[in-house]
């Protein structure tokens, strides 16, 4: 996969999704970003260039950044905030598998192997060159599930027709050159071995999002070395009070070591 | 040693030891139980009186070294469906009667008067002693007592309050190796122990072993088999999360049922997340890994520690956390752990009780989210055994009649567990046909290609998908009278090498010559003889029917209704 689009294909992952639709990209470069595997057979997934050049005509207001350092050996427990999702923003017609494929740590091999299941807008999808089109879509990753019920939305399982076939919601229909604005959510296995490297370079979240999970897992703030809005330090009430006020930050999480 | 059925008549307090009939002898498991029930359970018998039977069989490869082989069966005419039914667990109580060459427990009968007893199995066989001490006491207090009357290492089923008033969610309670509690879980298998007047059974092989016909055989094909399943991606999950991964994409498929069944999704699901459950455990030095029995490579079950770092509960699964979460709209894990350990202690099915409660929040008599209501419940009135706490022990049927409330999950009486029919069809299926009320561990996902029950019809078709769960609930049935965790059926599914390194261990266990066919026919015996039984009993096809809500009422966020025909189900039984 490695190729001449994939450094603005990583920088794809800092689009920002506001409420009132305004559209944002991080200021990260991650063109010498470690853990892209090399794939000499990934033409099937052609849409790179065309998120490309999504991504360079975009935007780019300010947002307001969250940057926690944590301790390090703490870091994992922060993915699972991931489980709520995080927000990115892609050309219409993008296929899953380009999508994923631009997150940091991704590789082909990764999505084709350890992703087996997929919902999009909470029905299964079998094929990584699904398109993806419409307004705004909530896309789910997640290992190999147990039970029949596992097995009935594994991504090509033989009990896939065990399925309930749910009527397709008309999408809101979107101009061409309007970007399509993806909620994704990563569980279990995958948050766990991707959420590190996703956190340390950062990304789009609600701001409740975060509010909620430290509230519900009111112990990790205990692990939070240095918060920092907007590079300023900040308290963890301060913290607070600015979630409550936000819709969208930017959030890094890094372990203290990293520094 | 030879392999003896062990049989305890508590009407006259006698016991015997019989050879095991030549038909039963390549039966184990839910194999074994249905069908000593099918054979000596009249089927209208009332299953609290003393025509009922109770039976126990370890399967058939229990005792040895077989990866995840320490499956203890239970068997009896259900007190909550009136249906045959199987109930299963983990702890040690299946490789030690294993061990003790115990093929099959049978208790029959009932005692006149008041006492209570307990069972003591050993190599020599069953004895009956009267039992005071314990009576009322939960399973956790009877764990400890029998662990300092007769020894920490001896196995231990026993029953809590719920089983002594013979309540129809009571399950049966099965000590694993650290001493906390399995469960026979549904069914309420628990009422018929309790209605034969036995608080417990301690089981002690006293040195016992099982013999293995071809030992070399056994090893290698025992190697390939537990490989199979260590390298399975979802023993990974399961080892990592336990059943519990499952909240998170249940609730994005839109089939989380959620207040009492009336929406797909949970708002406060990642509250309850196996993964954030992973993370409670680890954070409060609990264990994310830990099996229920020795021999379990995959270690779904885990320890989960309250804040204060002290033991919860254990075993600690997706559908008890569904029914307690989302179903009541508790989104609160230690309060759904409070309740998962005074459940375990009260010995109560989890799921039958929490869908009980949402049953019962629907009819108003506390609200939705209510987890503290839901404990003092459970405590005051359910272990105190209140006229409120019997309805409450009496499942979800029950309580829905009380409180005139249309929307009661439940199929032939039992409760429909973590899985909404309406967006995941193919359960759906499972629910109405299985012979044991609703259940989704009867169609589980069992290696159909392997075992050669594949479908015919177009898999996309109603007629295919009935087909495709009938299929499953062959290989189903098959695999549970192995007496193997369920759990294996995901390896099975996905190595061609696990299903026959299966097999083969049978086959060098009893030194015989079982195929994949045999197998199958086994599978397909075991449904018929359960079918016929509930056939009767007094069941017909009107009976494999979902409730009619399922049809009447989209459930969001996909809004599909359920929309199988009775015809449509009825051609399960086409074999």
């Amino acid at each position: 996969m490695q190729g001449k689009g994939l450094p603005a294909l990583r920088s794809l992952f800092f689009l920002v999704i506001f409420p009132n639709n305004d559209i944002t990209v991080g200021d990260k470069d991650f063109s010498q970003y470690p853990g892209q595997a090399d794939c000499t057979s990934c033409c099937a997934w052609p849409q790179k260039r065309r998120i490309e050049q999504a991504v360079m005509d975009t935007p780019k207001p300010s947002t307001t950044t969250v940057s926690l350092t944590v301790d390090t050996d703490a870091l994992a427990k922060f993915t699972t905030l991931l489980q709520g999702g995080f927000f990115l923003e892609v050309p219409q017609k993008t296929r899953i598998g380009d999508l994923l494929v631009s997150l940091p740590g991704f590789s082909q091999e990764y999505i084709n192997e350890r992703v087996q299941t997929i919902f999009l807008g909470g029905l299964p999808a079998d094929d990584v060159d699904q398109q993806l089109f419409g307004l705004d879509a909530v896309l789910a990753i997640s290992a190999a599930m147990p039970g029949l019920a596992g097995a009935i939305f594994r991504k090509n399982g033989i009990h896939a027709s065990l399925r309930t076939t749910a009527e397709k919601v008309p999408l809101k229909s979107a101009q061409a050159d309007v970007p399509i604005k993806i909620r994704l959510k990563l569980f279990n296995m995958i948050a766990v071995e991707k959420g590190e490297e996703i956190l340390a370079n950062g990304c789009m979240i609600s701001a409740s999002s975060l509010k909620n999970f430290l509230s519900y897992r009111h112990t990790l703030s205990s692990h939070i070395r240095e918060r920092k809005i907007d590079g300023q330090n900040q308290t963890l009430h301060e913290l607070f009070s600015l979630l409550e006020k936000k819709n969208i930050i930017n959030l890094t999480v890094k372990g203290s070591h990293d520094n | 040693m030879p392999e003896k059925i062990f049989r305890v008549n508590m009407t006259d307090l006698s016991t015997s030891i019989e050879a095991v009939p030549d038909n039963w002898s390549g039966l184990g498991g839910r194999g074994l139980t249905s069908t000593i029930v099918a054979a000596e359970v009249p089927p209208t018998c009332h299953p609290l009186g003393p025509n009922n039977k109770l039976i126990f069989a370890p399967g058939l490869l229990s005792g040895t070294a077989a990866a995840n082989s320490g499956r203890i069966s239970c068997g009896a005419k259900s007190p909550l469906t009136g249906t045959i039914k199987e109930a299963n667990a983990g702890g040690t109580s299946a490789q030690i009667m294993a061990k003790m060459g115990c093929k099959a427990l049978i208790i029959e009968g009932q005692p006149q008067g008041d006492s209570w007893y307990s069972l003591r199995l050993t190599p020599e066989g069953a004895s009956i002693e009267k039992e005071e001490k314990l009576i009322g006491k939960g399973n956790f207090a009877v764990v400890e007592a029998i662990g300092q009357r007769l020894s920490e290492s001896v196995g231990l089923m026993s029953i809590g309050q719920a089983g002594e008033m013979q309540m129809a969610a009571a399950n049966i309670s099965v000590k694993d190796p650290d001493g906390h509690l399995r469960s026979c879980g549904r069914g309420g298998l628990g009422a018929v122990m309790g209605s034969k007047k036995i608080k417990f059974i301690s089981l002690d092989a006293a040195g016992g072993k099982v013999e293995i016909a071809d030992m070399e055989k056994f090893r290698a094909a025992n190697k390939t088999f537990a490989k199979a399943l260590v390298d399975h991606p979802v023993s990974q999950a399961l080892g990592t999360y336990g059943t519990n991964v499952l909240v998170n994409i249940i609730n994005e498929a839109g089939g989380l049922p959620t207040r009492n069944f009336s929406k797909g999704q949970f708002d406060g699901h990642e509250q309850i997340s196996g993964e954030t459950m992973h993370d409670l455990i680890v954070e409060r030095g609990g264990k994310p890994k830990h099996n229920c029995h020795k021999g379990c490579v995959i270690n779904c079950s885990q320890i989960y520690n309250d804040s204060a770092g002290n033991f919860k509960t254990s075993g600690f699964e997706y559908e008890s956390i569904w029914a307690m979460g989302a179903d009541c709209a508790v989104d609160n894990l230690d309060k759904i752990a409070e309740m998962d350990h005074i459940l375990d202690d009260i010995g109560m099915d989890s799921i039958e009780t929490a869908v009980t409660f949402g049953v019962a929040m629907e009819g108003g008599m506390l609200k939705f989210g209510d987890s503290d209501e839901m404990i003092r419940i459970l405590k005051d009135e359910v272990a105190q055994g209140t006229p409120l706490g019997r309805i409450i022990g009496s499942g979800a049927g029950n309580v829905g009649k009380i409180y005139g409330v249309t929307r009661v999950p439940v199929v032939k009486n039992q409760a429909i567990p973590a899985y909404d029919p309406r967006a995941i069809k193919g359960i759906g299926i499972t629910y109405a046909t299985s012979t044991q009320g609703a259940d989704h561990t009867m169609g589980y996902t069992i290696a159909t290609e392997i075992l050669s029950v594949g479908g015919k019809a177009d898999p996309l078709s109603k007629e295919g998908q009935v087909e495709l769960s009938r299929n499953l609930q062959i290989a189903t049935a098959a695999i549970d009278s192995t007496g193997m965790c369920l759990f294996i059926a995901f390896a099975a599914l996905d190595n061609a090498t696990c299903l026959p390194a299966l097999i083969d261990m049978i086959n060098a266990r009893f030194g015989i010559n079982l195929t994949g066919a045999d197998v199958t026919n086994l599978g397909m015996n075991i449904l018929k003889t359960e079918h016929n039984f509930n056939l009767a009993a007094g069941f017909t096809n009107k009976d494999d029917r979902l409730p009619e809500f399922f049809a009447l009422e989209p459930i969001p966020p996909h809004n599909a209704v359920w929309d199988f025909s009775g015809e449509e189900i009825d051609t399960f039984w086409n074999f």
